[in-house]
Parts: structure tokens; sequence; C-alpha cells
């Protein structure tokens, strides 16, 4: 008879034990029931763990749990979302006649871009900043006075808002022949570039321009030119402001208006 | 996706607010935290919260990571603490809220089986165990953590950690049913 340590022949089943300590836990091991059974049920239990196949993300659940993260730590401020109705009250009809005009039009929001940006969370993930420097374009930083006087122009045209049906000039740009792509949240390059080679993509398939040679995202608040000949325009937020991505074709030359924020300014033709 | 520099790299930049550090650090540590939460809480769809409030967190405090833990160990502290406190909050709940009716699987309807074979009723059993002892057991056989690093993990000492993973064990080895008799032999209290 002899104490039954337990715990000692759990160690010994987890290879925790070396020298004597070892040994005379092997011993009780092959000579008492009860230390075999314990050692038994700590082995056999250790390799059903192990042997455990690992839960695995579908690809969905990833792809939604990358939106619901960024959603939550970079939620898209409400002065993006009245800009993006702004710009829809200020352009919507002549939007559609652009559309029309040119084949696509396609309306989106974007969350943010690749590149070198960053961002600061504040605790609590309410507060969210970021600055963006692509290599390939200039950034002109937006001042406190530009900021102030675009905070000024949405205030003053957030009235237009209440007048503004969203869902009619949806319904319009989608029941024109055109398409109209809710373009959402996009958190990296890498989605930014996805939806340029589809408006890419579009373009080669309704018009008879075969190319677009740039699309160009830059951040501050613009408003583009519905009198223009743009071949398709992005609505984005990029960074804390909203921002556009124009793509020109061979024959078509952005033409933009700025409302506000009057460094922005598109960095090709 | 084992490379500590790489990973401490990335929390500096994701502390100073590098986004494309924060994806990266996702890439490479999401399927871990999913795989701790999906052994600790009671279902998928509790998992993915966790899993999602796990890179929250990170993303809030990445910038309190000292670098003297692995981010590993970090991330798994994290993960393991953010599944016990909403369990916590669950249970809280479901004690201020009418017994719900579920059929919880029956562990004593278990078969004998091979010990390398996984059993339908494996996740069962892990949630039967006390939390606790639950989250020493999955650190430490299901993700193969030292107990030096689910001491640090835990934050309580080796000891304890051990005495945990071992009881785990013995309360599986219940639950599960009849693992240590294929010969039929019988436990005495006799050498």
């Amino acid at each position: 008879m002899h104490d039954h340590d337990l715990d000692l022949i759990a160690e010994f089943a987890s290879g925790f034990l070396t020298g004597a300590d070892e040994s005379r836990a092997a011993e009780f091991v092959r000579s008492c029931d009860r230390c075999a059974a314990e050692f038994e049920d700590q082995t056999n239990i250790r390799s059903l763990l192990a042997a455990a196949p690992a839960p695995a993300l579908s690809e969905f659940e990833r792809t939604s749990l990358r939106r619901s993260v960024f959603d939550t730590v970079a939620p898209p401020p409400r002065a993006r979302m009245n800009w993006q109705r702004r710009f829809l009250a200020v352009t919507g009809v002549a939007a559609a006649v652009l559309v029309t005009a040119v084949g696509v039009g396609v309306v989106g929001q974007l969350g943010g871009s690749g590149g070198d940006d960053s961002f600061t969370v504040a605790d609590g993930g309410e507060s969210f900043a970021t600055t963006t420097a692509a290599s390939d374009m200039r950034v002109p930083p937006a001042d406190s006075d530009d900021a102030a006087e675009a905070d000024e122009e949405i205030g003053a045209l957030a009235a237009d808002e209440e007048t503004v049906d969203d869902g009619a000039v949806a319904e319009s740009a989608a029941s024109s022949p055109n398409l109209l792509i809710d373009a959402g949240e996009f958190a990296t390059q890498d989605e930014l570039d996805s939806l340029l080679a589809e408006i890419t993509a579009l373009v080669a398939d309704t018009t008879d321009v075969v190319a677009v040679e740039d699309a160009v995202a830059f951040g501050a608040t613009c408003a583009v030119d519905v009198e223009s000949q743009l071949l398709a325009v992005v609505i984005a937020t990029i960074d804390d402001s909203p921002a556009q991505v124009f793509l020109s074709g061979d024959r078509l030359e952005p033409s933009v208006t700025f409302l506000a924020g009057a460094d922005c300014a598109p960095l090709s033709s | 996706m084992n490379d500590p520099d790489r990973d401490r790299d990335l929390m500096a930049r994701a502390a100073s607010g590098d986004r494309a550090a924060f994806t990266e650090l996702m890439d490479r540590h999401e399927d871990m935290v999913f795989a701790v939460a999906m052994r600790m809480m009671r279902d998928r769809e509790a998992a993915l919260d966790a899993t999602q409030e796990t890179f929250l967190t990170l993303f809030r405090k990445a910038d309190r990571y000292s670098g003297e833990a692995a981010v590993s160990t970090w991330l798994y502290r994290v993960a393991t603490n953010t599944c016990l406190d909403l369990l916590r909050k669950h249970k809280r709940r479901r004690t201020e809220a009418p017994p719900e009716h579920h059929d919880e699987p029956d562990p004593s309807a278990a078969e004998p089986f091979s010990a390398v074979e996984v059993r339908p009723d494996i996740d069962a059993a892990l949630r039967s165990l006390p939390e606790d002892f639950r989250a020493a057991v999955v650190l430490s056989d299901i993700h193969g953590l030292a107990i030096a690093e689910i001491s640090q993990i835990l934050e309580v000492p080796s000891g304890t950690v051990k005495s945990r993973v071992f009881r785990g064990r013995r309360m599986l080895a219940e639950k599960l049913g009849n693992l240590h008799d294929p010969s039929g032999r019988q436990r005495t209290d006799d050498a």
C-alpha cells in the first residue's frame, strides 16, 4: 500500500519528471492499478486533445471578422456619410445624366486605403484618425482652416439632406442602364485595387474607351463638377476626409470643382 | 508564422497606428485566437464574438505591450481573458433570466474509444469543465503550450497551472467515460 500521489503520476504522464522521481512514478504505474489508471487517463486525454483538429474560420467568417473589427475601430464618421449624401443631393440628378452620357457611373464609399497609411485608435474605439501618403500621389494635408471650412459647408448643406430621398437617388441611378456600385468599406489597398479593376472591366465592356489611364485617390473635401465628362467617379472616404477616385479615359479629361478644401487637386488627368 | 521578432516589429508599428501592421497581425494570429475561442466558448457565434473582442483589445491596447513576453503569449492572454470575461457575463445573464431548455450531450452515453480518435463529444466535455480548468487544459493539451507560458498567460503560478491541467484531464476522463479500462482492470487503493 502506498499513498497514491496522483499528481506525481500526472507529471510522469506529461513527461515532466526525470531521475529518481521518474523512476518512482514508473514503479507506481507498474505496481498499482489506481496509479496505472491515472497514468492511462492522463495519457489518453492528452493524446485525444492533441489530436483534435483545430477549428477553422470559414472565408466568410474571416471576411466578416475583418470588417467587423475595422468597422469598430474605424467607424465611418457621420461627416463621411453626410458628405456622401450631400454629394448625391448636389449631383444626384445630374449624375444620372452624366452616367447615361458616358455609359458608366460608379458611386461608392471607401473606408481607407493602403500604402503608407496609419491610424490611431482612442480607447473605446470611438475616435479614429488617419493620414495617408501613398507613394505615387501627393496628398495635401488639410489645414485646420480648410477643415473648418469644410465642416461649415457640410453643416450648411446638411439641411439639404432633409429634402433628399437617398433611396430615390439610388433608384434613379440603378434604374438607368448604368451601374451603381455600393463600394462599402474598403480597408486595404488590395480591396481598393479590386474595385478599380472591376471598374476598369466595366469601362472596357460598356464604352468605347479602351483603357482607364489612371485612378487617383486623394484626401480632401471635394465634389465633382457634374458638368464634366467624368468617366467614372468613386466617392470615397480616405482618412477622415471624403475623397474621390477619378478614372480618366483616354478621351475624357476630368474636370473638377472643389466645394471645399482648396488644396485638393487631381494628380493626373 | 511563428516569428517572434516579426511579431514584435508589427506590434511596435501597430502601437504607433500602422493599420497595415494590425492587418498582418490578424493574418498571423486570427486562426489561433479563433481556435482558443472555439474551445472556450459555448458555440461558434460566441467564439467569433470573442475573436472580434480580442482583436479590438489588441488594437486599443497595442501601446501597452511591453515586449517582455512573446506577442503570441500576449495574444493568448488577451484571448483567454476575453473568453473568460464573456463567459462570466453570460453566466450572470443566465442567472438573471429564466432557465432555457436545451439538450446537453450525455457524456455517460459515450462509447469506448481509441486515444487518437477524435470524439464528437470532446467539445461538450471540454465545455463542461470549470472555466479556469478548461483554459489550462486547452492551452496545455490542445495548443501545446509549456506550463511556464500558461502561467504567464493565466497569471497564476506554475503549480496552479499543473494542478488545473491534471484535474481538468481527470474530469474529462470521467465525462468521456471508459478511458482507462479496455481490459476491465479495476481501480483499487492497494498497490
